[in-house]
């Protein structure tokens, strides 16, 4: 299962956002899952609710993981730009595969903090 | 130091030492709890007190009244736990530990923003949002804290500085409730070897909000005795 980062209007949106997440994530416990996270949030750069949901998702990932779950996250570029997407989201899902990573394709993050 | 210290959660463990740290720096300490005992609390300790439930608008509105409009910082340390493994967790224990934890702190950072000009919030997070076995609420929360914090940190800057403060296993009602053996094991885990204190996190975050940290903002300090690395 692929699931995106959704929009948020606001911080008080992310609790619904978070929680379809986690629902849709528990639902098929046997089944690999990728997170695909915007890269800009993830670095914080966006706006204080989209960052604040985008770290929640990590979160899961990781939770999630250490429950036995298969789930992995990977950040894209807002442009779109293909940084080979669709060969990661298929590698990060593959049963009895990596579990809790994360992975960024853009660059963008290098020479800052990691999450 | 000078100015008012809103500190929710400010009628527990954490919240108390960090209450009673800050006022020994030269802050006037407003505790902020949903709890009927902050204000006994808070007498005891000659400070003031809210009682106020933050998730909602009418609290976050009295919190800000109280504050009054020089508050040097805000110290978000309300929060709740309902662990479980991520299979039978209900909507109800994912979604309320998300809303406490996690929008309530947000909203009532955002909320303070006028009067935190030239001060500073810290957000406490916790080592768990790393990743913790049945807490997927709190450390989705946590983590998503964490995310807040470095966005508020960037958005804010160069006014009003943002930071977290991620404990580890620390010595409150809940851990000494623990059977010995449990606890033991969980020390057994800490680098430092022992279980952290109150007052532990409390000297951070006095650290933090002072001058002393003035070019320090958007980090996350974990006071977790190396767990977070071992």
């Amino acid at each position: 299962m692929v699931l995106r980062q959704p929009e948020v209007a606001d911080v008080a949106a992310v609790e619904h956002a978070l929680l379809e997440a986690f629902q849709s994530l528990v639902a098929e416990p046997e089944r690999p899952s990728v997170v695909v996270l915007r890269e800009l949030d993830v670095a914080a750069q966006g706006t204080p609710a989209a960052a604040a949901l985008a770290h929640g998702l990590l979160g899961l990932v990781r939770a999630l993981t250490i429950e036995g779950f298969t789930v992995n996250a990977l950040t894209v570029a807002e442009d779109g730009a293909d940084d080979g997407e669709a060969a990661w989201i298929d590698r990060l899902s593959e049963p009895r595969g990596l579990s809790g990573q994360l992975v960024r394709l853009p660059s963008s993050g290098v020479g800052r903090i990691s999450p | 130091m000078s100015g008012v210290a809103v500190v929710t959660g400010g009628a527990g463990a954490i919240g108390t030492a960090i209450a009673q740290r800050l006022a020994r720096d030269g802050l006037s300490v407003l505790l902020v709890d949903l709890s009927e005992h902050v204000e006994e609390r808070a007498q005891e300790l000659g400070m003031s007190a809210c009682r106020a439930d933050i998730t909602t608008d009418a609290g976050l509105e009295a919190v800000a009244d109280a504050a009054g409009d020089d508050v040097h910082c805000l110290v978000n340390n309300a929060g709740i736990n309902r662990d479980g493994r991520a299979a039978k967790l209900t909507p109800d224990d994912f979604s309320s530990v998300i809303r406490v934890d996690l929008v309530a702190p947000a909203l009532l950072a955002e909320r303070l923003r006028p009067a935190l000009s030239g001060g500073s919030v810290v957000n406490i997070a916790s080592r768990a949002a790393l990743g913790n076995f049945g807490q997927a609420n709190y450390v989705a929360a946590k983590s998503g804290l964490i995310g807040l914090t470095r966005s508020l940190a960037l958005q804010w800057a160069p006014d009003v500085r943002v930071n977290a403060v991620a404990p580890g296993l620390i010595e409150t009602p809940m851990t000494g409730s623990m059977p010995p053996d449990v606890l033991a094991k969980l020390v057994a885990r800490v680098p430092s070897g022992r279980i952290g204190t109150p007052e532990d996190v409390a000297d951070t975050v006095a650290h933090l909000v002072s001058p002393a940290a003035s070019y320090v903002t958007g980090q996350v300090l974990f006071v977790c005795g190396g767990r977070s690395i071992g």
